[in-house]
């Protein structure tokens, strides 16, 4: 079985090979044998092809963070079994894209929207910053008033895309 | 027995994060007791831990708390400290706490109530400064009348500068770069002032062209006498907020850093200035400076000076709190070059947006000084400023410090939130910064160069071999799978 994993926009394909004298592994094609190299100098050592790569990873469910060759790295491990259930986003609704407050709201319940057009203001960390309708549309739903707080990922504010679309 | 040092023996830190740890370091080494205030939803933060005692303060917000003067001053009283320091933001620069503390019988760490009045306010502490000779930028001052405001405004010439006269921190600034912006740039500015410090009022001066941001360090006694600790330049910004500051300049020549060197302590004599303050001037390309403002407190850059002056700036404001003469000028040195970077929360690929996100792993470079109010497992929450710790590094040269900066960032692993360490690697490490050749717009010059360097398909295997290997179903089921199935290859579910 093959198992995808996500790296800054790109999909690598891994699979086992053998575990047996020594783990290889398949990685987009091709092959490598690799050993847990145990812990070096503070940092976890992976064995990749006979040469020693120190890395510090900490897991967060299905994501594992990444130090590496001086660079912060986020993988993405899907459980395959997951895989039907992400294809939910592509929405018409404007989303928080971080937790914090509503500042003010420019639009109201009815007006048409271009794609773009900044529907209502919010600030997070002291930091203001616009948020636009994703796609051009009507405003269905205003679901948060102004001074209310949000937690990421909520929705603030429902489109109603334009007909046809 | 010689007499006490300080005239106080436990101190309130009215604040949290970094600069909380940091002053109760000083506090201890000292030999002072220490009091802590947090909110109830930062009880496990590492200040409330290192303090002799923490005071749990009510508020709706975590923020709301930290500006609660009446609730921070019954603290103090509670706890027995005879004095407060207010650290950087917060109440720091708010002259009606710094009156609270005082009317309530308690020192204050930092200058008095008046001082902090006259420099907070932009407008005065500009008139202030011009009055007594320190050159300023041209400037148009408010009206009431916003059409008048943007005639006088456009007399200066474009492109200007709109700030708002309380202002600081980047908030309620805007570029006008011609006549037709100026009254909607105006009128944005004023609500952005009104909204973040409570007065509309916004004033106007020229905006200079690949300015520098250089600042000076001042101590004043209060009686009239000042010293300067030399400058910093912190140039480096991205939304008017600094991100890396440096000590010396590789701006000024022994000649200029001088003159405005002495521009700084001038003003703090004049102002009959108390304890730490901070002069900031821009510096434009031809080599004249104007004020800015000044900081009427520690400011989150001062380890760069303590680095090359070899003085605890923190134990400096506490001496200077308890009456004590300042040192004398000239025995005031700078040794070598300092840089600190400022690690955020935020993602510098998405206009550095702050990020949250739980700190599940930190490992710091060994060797160098890193201040952060950090614990593992800490939540980083949109409650606070993005700023998680500073990594702080010595060199003989300013070449040396660079290369120390970027090896100790490459050797620094933060992860499960989203930080700016990388993106600080490629700002140390590129080749216009390690010139020198700095200016406010340092960060948009150089946006392209700046991005992260594509991975290489080695770095990429790497990187994807060892997230398996951290994950903890993938790794076992790679290497210590059931007995029977030990030969066989494949994942399982």
């Amino acid at each position: 079985m093959l198992l995808s994993l996500h790296l800054a926009g790109t999909t690598h394909d891994l699979d086992i090979v053998a575990r047996q004298p020594a783990l290889l592994v398949r990685l987009d094609g091709r092959i490598h044998a690799i050993a847990d190299g145990g812990i070096r100098d503070g940092r976890r050592t992976i064995v990749v092809d006979g040469h020693a790569v120190g890395y510090a990873a900490a897991q967060d469910q299905n994501i594992v963070h990444l130090h590496l060759d001086g660079r912060t790295l986020r993988v993405e491990i899907p459980d395959p079994r997951d895989a039907a259930a992400g294809a939910m986003s592509g929405t018409n609704d404007i989303v928080a894209p971080m937790p914090g407050t509503v500042v003010g709201i420019l639009r109201q319940p009815g007006d048409v929207v271009a794609a773009g057009d900044i529907v209502l203001t919010i600030e997070s960390m002291k930091l203001q910053m616009n948020l636009g309708a994703p796609r051009a549309g009507t405003v269905a739903r205003l679901a948060v008033q102004p001074n209310a707080t949000f937690n990421k990922g909520e929705t603030l504010v429902v489109i109603a895309a334009e007909s046809g679309k | 027995m010689t007499a006490p040092r300080f005239a106080f023996t436990k101190v309130l830190v009215a604040n949290r994060g970094e600069i909380a740890c940091r002053i109760i370091d000083t506090l201890h080494r000292v030999g002072l007791d220490s009091v802590a205030i947090c909110h109830p939803l930062d009880h496990r933060a590492r200040h409330a831990a290192m303090a002799g005692a923490t005071h749990i303060l009510a508020g709706e917000t975590p923020v709301a708390a930290h500006l609660d003067i009446g609730q921070i001053v019954e603290a103090a009283r509670r706890s027995g400290a005879d004095a407060v320091h207010p650290g950087y933001g917060f109440l720091s620069e708010n002259a009606t706490f710094a009156r609270a503390v005082q009317d309530a019988g308690l020192i204050f760490i930092g200058p008095d109530p008046d001082s902090i009045r006259l420099m907070g306010d932009k407008i005065q502490s500009r008139d202030f400064a011009q009055a007594h000779g320190v050159p300023v930028a041209p400037s148009a001052l408010p009206t009431g009348d916003l059409n008048a405001f943007a005639d006088a405004a456009s007399a200066i010439g474009f492109p200007l500068l709109i700030k708002a006269a309380a202002g600081g921190g980047g908030k309620g600034m805007n570029i006008v770069r011609s006549r037709e912006e100026m009254a909607g740039l105006a009128q944005l500015a004023q609500s952005e002032a009104q909204r973040y410090f409570g007065d509309g009022r916004i004033y106007a001066e020229r905006y200079i062209e690949r300015p520098r941001h250089i600042e000076v360090q001042v101590f004043g006694d209060g009686r009239g006498g000042a010293i300067h600790l030399f400058e910093r330049e912190c140039s480096v910004q991205r939304r008017f907020q600094k991100i890396v500051e440096e000590a010396p300049s590789a701006g000024l020549s022994d000649a200029l850093r001088q003159r405005i060197c002495e521009a700084a302590v001038m003003l703090a004599r004049a102002a009959r200035y108390q304890n730490a303050g901070t002069v900031e001037f821009v510096l434009a390309p031809d080599g004249q400076f104007y004020f800015l403002e000044m900081n009427t407190r520690l400011q989150v850059e001062h380890p760069v000076t303590e680095m090359i002056t070899g003085l605890d700036l923190v134990e400096l404001q506490l001496a200077v709190a308890s009456g004590a003469a300042l040192p004398a000028q000239e025995t005031i040195e700078h040794r070598g070059h300092a840089i600190e970077c400022r690690i955020c929360a935020e993602n510098p690929e998405q206009d550095f947006m702050p990020e949250t996100g739980r700190v599940l792993h930190l490992a710091v470079a060994e060797g160098v000084r890193f201040d952060s109010g950090l614990v593992a497992g800490q939540q980083v929450t949109a409650n606070f400023d993005p700023m998680l710790a500073k990594l702080v590094v010595h060199g003989e040269t300013r070449a040396a410090a660079i290369d120390r900066t970027c090896e100790a960032l490459r050797r620094t692993a933060l992860l499960g939130v989203t930080t700016n360490i990388d993106y600080l690697v490629r700002v140390v490490g590129h080749a216009a910064f390690r010139d020198g050749q700095l200016h406010t717009g340092f960060l948009q010059e150089h946006a392209e160069a700046l991005k992260p360097a594509p991975l290489g398909e080695d770095e990429r295997a790497r990187a994807i071999l060892a997230a398996a290997f951290a994950h903890a179903d993938l790794h076992r089921q790679l290497l210590a799978p059931p007995a029977p199935y030990g030969a066989m290859a494949g994942w399982r579910n």
